[in-house]
């Protein structure tokens, strides 16, 4: 099992936390074994995590995880020893998806008229920058900086040693300055005119 | 680290047993939108795989998925084993029960089709076969095959009409070395004659021509002569019919002309291989003397077929029965009109009156006699009709009467032995009996 340092006090480990009650009976007759029953709750946690911080909805949020979980279930077998880098990867997909389909809509106005929200903005760049990163630096910032692993649980999700990682992630997050940065200047451009 | 903490929400989300049975909800799902998929996916696999199939082999599948029209719009030559639809065939020979032969137009053109299945499926075997058979020519020829042994015959040139011998199953040819005209073949094992003259079948009545027969006994590689057939008169060289019983036993029908030019039919007989010949007058004479056909059931048991003047699609006709070998002849059923009265000695009109029989057909094949009871009439432009009851009465086959087949096109009827037939007509298909009673379509119709 993987331990997140940054999130976890010492000892706490995924699949051991929660117990939502089902019965055997009742998780074989849905093609579950109990080891998920067991990690939902840490799994679905994670997978809400980056799903918010990519879209900032609560509702989008909660049905990437499900989405993301349930997608899950179905390849348990081989997922059940390390869940947690592909649930995050597959949330931060999803979600990067849905950004771009819910940005077709109009946005639903939740505040003054006129006035822009700091973060929906920052989130719009981070959309941006994250697509345009090549897609192991993409896999290493999500897991990182968005799922919050550390450098030895994303090498050990991403199966490249930490070393790699760190190459990775520095390159990703200069990539990601770099494209918030143009992002900036793109915006102050168009204010400015 | 965390370096979008200030990104989340600040609210934990609920996680429970609503959405852990959520998530079973939609795995469930998404499992059956998978399987669903996958479905679709190997659907639309086949089909796609069928319709490429389809569109990639007009000429690689059985001969019943083309129509006449198909094979007819296929650019020539054909490559060989291209399939053949049965409504192409005009001419159907069976060598035995499952190989079978077949002249077959495309294009305009005859092509040689072989089927090893009894007749169910063909395939082009020859796209080159002597110039003179196509319909262009008038008469789109004969043929005969024992075993893988071909005998065709009936493509003129300006030379002839020679016989065409083939050794490989009708994939190539060689002429044999008699004729120059050849009138009719007929093989009996590797024991094959031909009847052959000077005069080509339409040469003046007036002019003088013999009918000379020539035999081979290694299946058309080498002949020898037999001499002439003691006609002592004129003939005509495609009124001229060989019926071979046995190697001994032969008769040749035979059109003569007289002095006054008065057209009689005569019949010539041997019992003893060819050595000598007989010549018996045969009763189509006066106003059914325009046609005649003749057919064995057995060495003495003759019948006799003679017919009028034919036109619009009718044709008086005349049928007697010998039972001995042609020496004396009774007339067992008639078809008059056309101002042929109706003989007082048969009941009226047992005989279609409708359709040809030779020479206003293809070849001599409208008559096959399976028994002295049993025998099938296959006039041109008409249905076939049977007889049960030594040829007293005919009537109309009931299996075949709505397939088409008295539309007009070429066609034949050949019967391997008492039971086992084929009839088969351009542009309507091909049919096989195996009890002499009931037929079936075979490939396309």
């Amino acid at each position: 099992m993987i331990h997140c340092e940054s999130d976890r006090g010492e000892g706490e480990v995924y699949g051991t936390d929660v117990d939502l009650g089902f019965s055997e009976y009742q998780l074989m007759a849905a093609g579950v074994p109990r080891s998920f029953e067991l990690a939902f709750g840490d799994l679905y946690r994670l997978a809400y995590r980056v799903a918010y911080r990519i879209l900032g909805d609560r509702a989008e949020a909660e049905d990437i995880a499900q989405e993301a979980l349930a997608r899950a279930t179905l390849r348990w077998d081989k997922l059940h020893d390390r869940p947690e880098g592909w649930i995050s990867r597959v949330a931060s997909n999803l979600a990067l998806d849905r950004y771009r389909k819910v940005r077709r809509r109009p946005p639903a106005q939740t505040g003054p008229i006129g006035v822009v929200d700091d973060q929906t903005v920052e989130r719009s760049d981070l959309v941006v920058a994250l697509r345009r990163l090549p897609r192991r630096q993409r896999e290493v910032v999500v897991l990182r900086y968005l799922a919050d692993f550390s450098e030895a649980d994303a090498a050990l999700a991403l199966g490249c040693s930490i070393g790699s990682v760190k190459t990775h992630a520095s390159r990703g997050l200069s990539a990601l300055r770099r494209l918030y940065g143009d992002q900036e200047t793109a915006r102050g451009d168009v204010r400015a005119s | 680290m965390a370096m979008f903490e200030h990104l989340d929400d600040q609210t934990e989300p609920n996680v429970g047993a609503l959405e852990l049975a959520r998530v079973l909800n939609r795995a469930g799902t998404i499992q059956t939108r998978r399987r669903w998929f996958a479905v679709l996916t190997v659907s639309c696999v086949l089909l796609i795989a069928a319709i490429g199939a389809l569109l990639s082999r007009p000429f690689d599948t059985p001969a019943s998925t083309l129509s006449n029209y198909q094979f007819n719009l296929a650019k020539g030559p054909l490559p060989l084993g291209s399939p053949v639809p049965t409504t192409a065939l005009v001419d159907v020979q069976f060598a035995n029960g499952q190989a079978g032969y077949a002249l077959a137009l495309h294009r305009n053109e005859v092509v040689l089709a072989a089927s090893g299945d009894g007749g169910s499926t063909w395939t082009v075997r020859n796209t080159d076969l002597p110039a003179g058979l196509g319909p262009g020519a008038g008469y789109p020829g004969q043929f005969e095959f024992v075993g893988s042994i071909g005998y065709l015959w009936g493509a003129s040139s300006a030379t002839g009409a020679p016989l065409w011998v083939s050794d490989d199953a009708g994939a190539s040819w060689h002429k044999a070395p008699i004729g120059p005209y050849v009138y009719d073949a007929s093989a009996i094992g590797l024991n094959v004659w031909a009847l052959y003259g000077t005069c080509s079948s339409s040469y003046a009545a007036s002019t003088s021509c013999s009918v000379n027969v020539e035999q081979s006994v290694d299946g058309g590689t080498s002949w020898s002569s037999l001499g002439a057939i003691a006609s002592g008169e004129p003939v005509g060289g495609r009124s001229i019919e060989l019926a071979r019983i046995t190697t001994s036993r032969s008769y040749v029908l035979e059109n003569v002309t007289n002095a006054s030019d008065t057209a009689n039919w005569m019949l010539a007989f041997t019992n003893d291989g060819g050595g000598s010949w007989n010549t018996r007058p045969a009763p189509c004479n006066g106003a059914f003397s325009n046609g005649a056909e003749v057919a064995a059931s057995s060495s003495d048991d003759l019948w006799l077929l003679c017919g009028s003047q034919a036109t619009a699609g009718e044709q008086s006709k005349q049928l007697y029965r010998s039972g001995d070998g042609g020496g004396t002849w009774r007339l067992v059923a008639s078809a008059t009109g056309l101002g042929t009265p109706p003989p007082s000695s048969v009941p009226t009109d047992p005989l279609p009156l409708s359709g040809y029989i030779a020479p206003f057909t293809v070849g001599h094949h409208n008559l096959a006699v399976a028994s002295p009871e049993r025998a099938w009439l296959f006039p041109a432009r008409a249905d076939l009709y049977e007889t049960q009851d030594d040829g007293t009465s005919w009537a109309p086959v009931s299996d075949l009467s709505p397939a088409g087949f008295a539309d007009g096109g070429l066609g034949n009827i050949s019967f391997l032995n008492a039971t086992q037939g084929w009839i088969c007509e351009y542009s309507v298909g091909l049919w096989h009996t195996s009890d002499g009673m009931t037929w079936h379509p075979l490939g396309a119709s």
